[in-house]
């Protein structure tokens, strides 16, 4: 049983399979409420793992009754069997092999899902669909709208029609999902091999032809009124994509967004660091003092709460990102934002996760697969973590509080820079990549445009748990190793020294030293050399490392940016006795930490994605040199200019 | 084939509020997906509003669309049927 817990990879997928009796897929256009759907009937027992092989992803779950279960497989959403596309590819692959991978039980049939609103081009994928050979069944979606609008659908007629079992239903208003559930496990699907009819005009062309039949299917079995659009999302529409009402709109929905985010996120944030501060003073009342206390507190504890105090953050994002698309906004958003994003070289959808990566980069980097294209994709994920991610938020509070004590306004004001500096660098590096690194022109745009509706609050919280979910598993797995790790180069050897000493013994510390004459030009001593060290599992680290290099007190109450920390690093003196967090430091730290790669675990969120050592490594490389530079351009100038 | 082709335009010119009928795409890559989303000759089109990108409904589906492409498919406009 415990297959059925974890994320079924290549190799557990058999494991859950071995305990049903059908295996289906469920196919349709994009925008047919297939997710919707697949969440009604399922329920909270998704599980999402890739397509082996890519980055595709594919969403797994069991329905069962008495004496049969169903394995349902849904798969991403497409217009055509044309193989353009990554996700036409799997589609097209699955159905020629008519299995999952090598060794599984076949594919035992079908569901398509039809959109009854749009029975024509729902219908176009049913006659690509034929030519398999595979055994079908179709879901006809969105009654309750089609009954609103006026659109009257013969099902039995298009039953007829197709030669298809056809089950009209609503995922949203969960209508016919008992029937269609029973016919799933009663395996009632039909197979339907005769070509379909050609028109004597278009033979030469597939598309032309399967539009024919799915013309006359519709026109067959269903009638709509004249005028079809509603006035409302007429009017709706008319803002969103309007030039300069898209820009506004946009404008306000963003804003709206990043208040929410950030607003919202602040009790449950307090809420999580306080367990993992009660969990951490647990381990320090009941453990003896040494290597194991050090590693569950500041390796395993720190190291972990660090990052997963962001799932909140995360968890608010993802939940408004799916609500907004449910609506229909995100393709409108798309559609305002493409002539920009298409002068720096990305596509419009690329917003997207340039936005998730002010929360943090790894759901950004995971939510690039929206993005057709894969050189647009590579080229988001090279540029996403430039953004000003919430780890940031810590440091340049620190740095914020150091360069201007007492001086709200010039405070808040160089806080937006820092984070205007994050956004232009990241659009002009990807306009700089796109001329020189990934040429070639991007997907022109070419966008569905789907109905406005009301979202649905179940399928935004079903997509905000797996967003979570996989965050709260990486940062179990992948962040636990990394921090223990970093854990282990800061502890040993270990000597009887305390504290401060200590880490200079440490391998970070000596690290630290034997990097002090390649970070002086930036204003830096090794002290500061050992909290960019540290900065490597997270950004925010570097405050508490700080507290601890310059001996405010041990680890425990070293987290937070007390006036005590403020003060002793203001008073902190270099071998020759000047202050060390002058301004010009200070400024070269903060344009150091805006630039730098610091998050091990992005590049390996990356190199998951891409499956390879390349492109995270570049990323590590190039992100680090432009903050050196960069760092280094600042200080000269400042220690000159101050 | 000349009579025709003196009242076909692209679809990037169409101005908001034009009906008619595609009569060609030539988009090379962009080929199959645009004909999958129903750009086939003979389907009837409405420009929902013109510009950069353009939105244009076609088999009753709303499509946002780069003036590089609407450039390439070639229409008739005709006013008086029901738009699509």
């Amino acid at each position: 049983m415990p297959d059925h817990d974890s994320i079924p990879s290549e190799s557990n997928m058999s494991g859950i399979k071995d305990h049903c009796d059908t295996v289906l897929a469920m196919i349709g256009n994009p925008n047919t409420g297939k997710t919707t759907l697949f969440n009604a009937l399922t329920g909270l027992q998704v599980k999402t793992s890739n397509y082996p092989g890519t980055t595709v992803e594919t969403r797994y779950a069991r329905l069962q009754n008495e004496n049969q279960s169903v394995l349902l497989i849904d798969l991403p959403g497409i217009y055509s069997m044309s193989s353009e596309s990554p996700e036409e590819e799997i589609v097209i692959d699955i159905l020629m092999r008519r299995s999952f991978s090598p060794e599984q039980q076949p594919l035992d049939g079908i569901v398509l899902v039809i959109d009854a609103l749009h029975l024509e081009r729902s219908l176009f994928m049913a006659t690509q669909l034929r030519e398999f050979n595979v055994p079908i069944v179709i879901a006809l979606n969105k009654m309750d709208l089609a009954v609103r609008r006026g659109i009257h659908i013969d099902s039995r007629q298009l039953s007829l029609e197709t030669g298809f079992p056809v089950i009209p239903i609503s995922a949203r208003n969960k209508t016919g999902l008992k029937a269609l559930t029973a016919a799933l496990i009663n395996r009632e699907m039909r197979t339907v091999c005769e070509p379909v009819n050609t028109c004597s005009t278009c033979t030469d062309c597939p598309f032309s032809r399967g539009y024919a039949w799915s013309n006359r299917v519709a026109n067959s079995c269903s009638r709509r009124p004249a005028c079809h659009n509603s006035t409302r999302s007429e009017a709706i529409d008319r803002l969103m994509t309007h030039p300069v009402g898209g820009w506004c709109a946009l404008m306000c929905i963003m804003f709206g967004l990043f208040y929410l985010v950030f607003h919202l996120a602040i009790i449950p944030m307090d809420l999580i660091e306080t367990l993992f501060g009660t969990l951490g003073g647990w381990l320090y009342a009941n453990f003896q003092d040494g290597w194991l206390r050090s590693l569950l507190m500041d390796g395993i504890v720190g190291g972990v709460g660090g990052i997963l105090v962001f799932l909140p953050q995360i968890a608010i994002l993802f939940f408004l990102l799916a609500l907004l698309e449910d609506t229909g906004y995100l393709a409108r958003a798309a559609m305002t934002l493409d002539r920009f994003m298409g002068r720096i070289g990305l596509p419009g959808k690329a917003f997207v996760p340039l936005l998730a990566a002010h929360a943090c980069a790894i759901p950004a980097i995971m939510s690039t697969r929206i993005i057709e294209n894969r050189r647009d994709r590579l080229l988001i994920m090279l540029v996403a973590p430039l953004m000003s991610c919430s780890a940031r938020i810590p440091v340049y509070t620190m740095l914020i509080a150091l360069l201007f004590p007492n001086e709200p306004l010039k405070a808040s004001f160089t806080f937006i820079t820092a984070y205007a500096i994050g956004l232009i660098t990241a659009l002009g590096i990807a306009w700089l990549f796109r001329r020189t690194l990934l040429r070639g022109d991007r997907a022109p745009l070419l966008l569905e445009l789907p109905d406005w509706h009301l979202p649905s609050m179940r399928t935004a919280l079903m997509s905000m748990l797996e967003r979570a979910a996989i965050f709260v598993k990486q940062a179990g797995t992948l962040i636990l190793l990394i921090s223990i790790l970093l854990w282990a180069l800061s502890y040993f050897p270990r000597s009887e020294l305390d504290g401060a000493e200590a880490l200079k013994q440490s391998f970070a510390g000596r690290a630290g030293q034997f990097m002090e004459p390649v970070v002086r030009p930036l204003g830096y001593d090794w002290q500061i050399g050992i909290g960019l060290i540290s900065s490597l599992a997270a950004r925010e680290v570097i405050v508490p490392t700080l507290s601890v290099v310059y001996g405010v007190g041990s680890g425990q109450d070293g987290d937070e940016i007390t006036p005590g920390l403020l003060n002793t690093l203001r008073s902190a003196k270099r071998s020759d006795g000047t202050p060390v967090f002058t301004v010009a430091t200070c400024l070269s730290l903060l344009v150091f930490y805006i630039l730098a790669a610091q998050c091990l675990p992005t590049q390996v969120v990356i190199l998951r994605e891409t499956e390879t050592w390349r492109w995270p490594i570049f990323q590590f490389v190039y992100m680090n040199c432009l903050a050196y530079v960069a760092a280094l351009i600042v200080y000269q100038a400042a220690s000159r200019i101050l | 084939m000349d009579r025709s082709a003196s009242a076909e335009r692209a679809l990037a010119e169409c101005d908001t509020g034009a009906k008619g009928r595609i009569c060609s795409v030539l988009c090379g890559h962009t080929d199959n997906r645009l004909k999958a989303l129903g750009f086939c000759p003979g389907h009837r089109f409405h420009v929902a509003r013109s510009g950069n990108p353009m939105v244009v409904d076609i088999c009753h589906t709303r499509v946002a669309i780069e003036k590089s492409i609407a450039d390439n498919i070639r229409v008739i406009e005709c006013p008086e049927i029901d738009h699509a």
